[in-house]
């Protein structure tokens, strides 16, 4: 077993890596290269392939730990993989894979480079145990969005990034203080360790957890920590954004469930600091979707759709039940996709009638059918229409509300329903109602590349209801064991 | 040797599979109607050809259905909440209804769609066929979960058709309907979650489940009942919540024939009858006193709405808020509960269908044919539109509950269930109603037979498409009035369901 399925851990970091590695050798280059093009087609499959088959895998086996230079765990650094982290290692991989196929072909090579290493600083997040290495990982990440979100035509987008450097290196600095708090009381970084090491009575450890949770709300953008991210994604090219909107963010809130269902194990102390966090959220879900429904710009609008998507998760999380963690889970899968194909249509917009202007959409259903169909579900899907996965969300997090008595939460999610309905339906009625005559304006067919991402998107929104029963299988999601 | 217990299980599968069939229908014919968008006379014909395969597989179950058996079918599970159908007598009904008048729609629709050369027409149908099915769903769910998401696809697949003239009232309208319906699914959501953590299950049961533990969880029960009855109360358009069915009127006439007085407003009433009869009980709504609310509420709603009908000269908008008071009739029968007074309600909403949409069609007739919707106008129109007038009059009639029409069929069970001591109150209802519903009618009939008309323009009726629908449904107004049993056994329909829920 030691020399066995376990060093394929490692391998999605390593090929995102090569990948990334490759496109930045030629990023002098004006004109394109074949063979790099080959070696990031051949990264992105063997890493999509490699999850899959590792999801597979651990179906019917214990989940595999892997330890960095053979050291093991209070001294190396270890990587821990059970079915739930693999399937968003494979949420990522898939993603990637769609990003790329839309936007290869339009990216600077050097964006395309950093585009490698935000994926493979993904992964890492994902998989590591070790807080410190979360730290480098997390620094990676956001050197590699800095690049990706600065665009050379807005030169608005040189400022929003750059407040959102000051904010980010904010909220590490205070996740990395947090952390040193929790090494001078436990001596160890390593999150299994940690499991036995941990005792959130003692001051010094609460500090320093309640810092990184500070740290990650700003970096999840709850409401009042949430300004940065309307200037970054709406400054920059949709492209990118998509990719980041959908993914970057949640990884926070899985490293937030890890810390708090795999480590402290749900314990009473633990939730409670979830909770101040959950009183955060319930604004976000109230308030974004009613400053979403005044912007014009389409980015701006997914931006606060974002906001208070992310309060669901958020708040499945601090319900510290097990179906506020289903609900939690399937809202990072729903949201991902959803947001993945929402700007996805933002882009083709840009790329057709030049702006972003949300009036663009009267041109889309003349303009594509599949492209107004997957917008119309991801639309419907965030307000939460049964039978669309939006809706099992709430169904979930409305019924572990309910077992506890915490009423509030109802009424949030209610009340966060109808506010969405205010954005959303615009841009409906926009797309088939435009009622002002509408100039219509001519479009150039879209390639294979604008499509087939699309259609995938969309056949993955529909084909989520099927995770729900996957949901029970990933009970394994219970404390590391020491 | 077959056994008869394998003979029926045989025949409950096939059963099933004839109900995926019925239930697809509407599905197949919106799929087919975006293939053959170019050609419009295939587009137009496939709702009927769907209407009648599934009207007639609807037939094929009724004799099961009268022995008193259920047909079953179990779509996908999920965590906690699954998908499933379940064909009794009430859904029957409710299905059976609708597959009818969809029937008549789709011809009429064809002759004032075209006669009033109207844009859009393939989206037009196909949102049509998508709004019938999830009626189905309605209709034939299983439980509280399907019929909600049933309900919620009803409400998005409406919205195109109130939309239709995309002008910036319609848009208004199309907003208020959205906003309206789609807040009150967060108040069913709710309440459903709540019911189902009280009892474990939304599954609709006969009697419901309620009565054992009703004082342990009074409040609670209240409350979500409260909850269902704000919730479906939108649709069934009870007094606060009803102001966007008259603002809806604006879609085209078909919409509001079928729609607005058939499928949509009776799914709400539908729902809060199913929750009435299978999810509480009458008993425990009785002891709950839950009747008096829901009681009062009707009443109010009854005799409000036909006052402001009294006031409205458009004649869309009467017959609006005819709808309105008629819906309440259903509820304020419900809510008495006596076992004449349920069996009327239900049959209510048969006899109300067929009425209203004889009216609603007469209306629309006149609209493509003279132009004209104020009552105002309507002098001497009865002489040059001989058979959309007599088609009216009867509706009209039929609606104040004459005798030999179906509205007194159910508005004499209505009465006599109300006349035990304890109810005697509520027969002042229906009597101010009918009244009120003379007041409102009559001046019609009275201007356009009796009125000369004022100067020389001349209309004459429109194409077959159009009278021949109101002609079958003014027919089957008469028909069922007098043989209530008549080719679809709605009377032992709704027989049968009075049954199963009057304790």
């Amino acid at each position: 077993m030691k020399h066995g399925i376990e060093q394929l851990v490692p391998l999605a970091i390593l090929l995102s890596f090569i990948g990334g590695m490759a496109n930045a050798l030629v990023f002098h280059r004006t004109k394109k290269s074949v063979g790099v093009q080959f070696i990031s087609w051949v990264c992105l499959l063997l890493s999509l392939t490699v999850n899959i088959s590792m999801w597979r895998y651990l179906g019917h086996h214990k989940p595999l730990e892997y330890f960095f230079g053979g050291w093991p765990a209070p001294w190396g650094i270890t990587f821990y993989v059970d079915r739930f982290a693999v399937a968003f290692c494979t949420l990522v991989s898939t993603l990637s894979l769609l990003s790329w196929t839309y936007s290869f072909h339009k990216q600077p090579a050097l964006h395309r480079s950093l585009f490698f290493i935000l994926q493979m600083s993904l992964y890492g997040m994902i998989l590591t145990q070790d807080f410190f290495n979360f730290y480098v990982f997390l620094e990676v990440c956001s050197i590699c969005l800095y690049g990706l979100l600065s665009d050379p035509n807005e030169p608005r987008s040189y400022l929003s990034v750059f407040r959102y450097l000051a904010v980010n290196t904010v909220a590490a600095s205070l996740y990395l203080i947090g952390l040193a708090f929790v090494y001078s009381q436990c001596g160890s970084l390593n999150m299994s360790d940690l499991v036995s090491l941990i005792d959130l009575e003692d001051l010094p450890n609460k500090i320093g957890i309640g810092l990184m949770v500070v740290g990650f709300s700003i970096k999840t953008a709850l409401f009042p920590l949430h300004f940065w991210l309307i200037d970054t994604y709406g400054n920059s090219k949709a492209q990118n954004t998509g990719f980041i909107a959908s993914i970057v963010t949640k990884v926070f809130c899985i490293f937030l469930l890890r810390i708090f269902y795999s480590m402290l194990g749900h314990g009473e102390e633990a939730l409670k600091l979830l909770s101040y966090l959950g009183i955060l959220a319930w604004v976000s879900i109230a308030l974004a979707p009613l400053l979403a429904s005044k912007q014009k710009d389409l980015r701006k609008i997914l931006a606060y759709s974002s906001i208070s998507q992310i309060g669901y998760i958020i708040v499945g999380l601090a319900e510290g039940s097990s179906l506020g963690l289903y609900a939690a889970i399937l809202q990072i899968f729903h949201h991902a996709v959803v947001k993945l194909t929402l700007f996805f249509v933002a882009d083709e917009m840009n790329s057709q009638w030049g702006s972003y202007d949300v009036l663009h959409m009267a041109n889309l259903p003349k303009h594509s059918k599949l492209i107004t169909l997957a917008c119309c579900m991801a639309l419907l899907s965030l307000i939460g229409i049964p039978p669309l996965p939006g809706f099992f969300v709430k169904w979930m997090l409305i019924q572990s509300a309910m077992t506890q008595g915490h009423w509030v939460v109802i009424a949030i999610i209610a009340i966060g329903a109808m506010t969405s309905l205010l954005y959303t339906l615009r841009m409906i009625e926009i797309m088939f109602f435009p009622h002002t005559p509408w100039t219509e304006s001519s479009s150039s067919k879209p390639h294979w590349n604008v499509y087939a991402p699309i259609a995938v998107a969309l056949v993955l929104l529909m084909l989520q209801v099927g995770l729900l029963n996957q949901l029970l299988s990933w009970s394994q999601l219970t404390r590391y064991q020491p | 040797m077959v056994t008869t217990d394998e003979v029926s299980a045989v025949n409950t599968l096939e059963k099933q599979h004839l109900l995926w069939l019925a239930l697809s229908c509407p599905l197949w014919s919106s799929l087919g109607i975006l293939v053959f968008q170019k050609r419009a006379n295939v587009r137009d014909a496939l709702p009927m050809i769907a209407a009648l395969v599934q009207l007639i597989l609807f037939f094929q179950m009724f004799p099961m259905i009268n022995e008193g058996s259920v047909i079953q079918a179990q779509g996908p599970s999920w965590l906690n909440g699954s998908i499933e159908f379940t064909l009794d007598s009430f859904g029957l009904l409710f299905a059976t209804l609708a597959s009818f008048l969809w029937l008549l729609t789709s011809l009429y629709s064809v002759g004032y769609m075209r006669g009033g050369q109207y844009k859009h027409q393939t989206r037009f149908a196909f949102f049509f066929s998508i709004c019938i099915f999830s009626t189905l769903m309605v209709a034939l769910s299983g439980n509280m979960l399907t019929l909600f998401v049933g309900y919620e696809i009803l409400t998005l697949s409406t919205y195109p058709l109130v939309m239709h003239q995309q002008s910036e009232a319609a848009t208004r309208a199309g907003r208020q309907y959205l906003l309206y319906t789609l807040g009150a699914g967060q108040l069913i959501l709710i309440a459903m979650i709540a019911f189902y953590h009280l009892f474990h299950t939304t599954s609709f049961h006969p009697g419901g489940y309620a009565f054992s533990m009703y004082s342990e969880h009074s409040v609670a029960l209240v409350v979500i009942f409260g909850l269902f009855m704000i919730g479906f109360g939108v649709k069934a358009a009870l007094f606060p919540l009803h102001s966007w069915l008259p603002s809806a009127m604006i879609a085209p006439t078909p919409v509001s024939a079928l729609l607005h007085a058939v499928a949509v407003v009776k799914s709400g009433v539908f729902a809060l009858c199913r929750v009435i009869g299978f999810l509480y009980g009458i008993e425990t709504m009785k002891a709950l006193h839950l009747d008096l609310v829901l009681g009062f509420l009707a009443a109010f709603t009854i005799l409000f709405a036909s006052t402001r009908a009294l006031g409205e000269t458009q004649m869309k908008k009467i017959l609006a808020y005819s709808t309105i008071s008629q819906l309440s009739y259903i509820l304020l029968g419900m809510a008495i509960g006596t076992t004449a007074a349920v069996l009327g309600a239900i049959f209510h909403m048969v006899a109300h269908a067929f009425m209203k949409i004889t009216l609603f069609f007469g209306a629309g007739s006149i609209q493509i044919q003279t132009g004209k919707t104020d009552i105002e106008q309507m002098e001497g129109l009865g002489k040059n539109l001989p058979i959309t007038f007599v088609c009216f009059s009867v509706g009209c009639l039929s609606m104040i509950g004459i005798p030999l029409f179906v509205g007194f069929v159910s508005k004499w069970q209505l009465i006599t269930g109300s006349l035990r001591p304890v109810h005697g109150g509520w027969v002042w209802v229906w009597i101010a109603s009918t009244l009120l519903n003379i007041a409102y009618f009559f001046p019609i009939i009275y201007k356009a037979f009796f009125h000369a008309r004022p100067s020389g323009d001349f209309f004459k009726e429109g194409s077959w498409s159009l009278w021949l629908p109101i002609g079958i449904s003014t027919l089957m107004v008469i028909v069922l009035g007098i043989q209530p049993d008549f080719l679809f056994s709605f009377y032992q329909l709704a027989l049968l369901t009075t049954g199963a829920i009057v304790p």
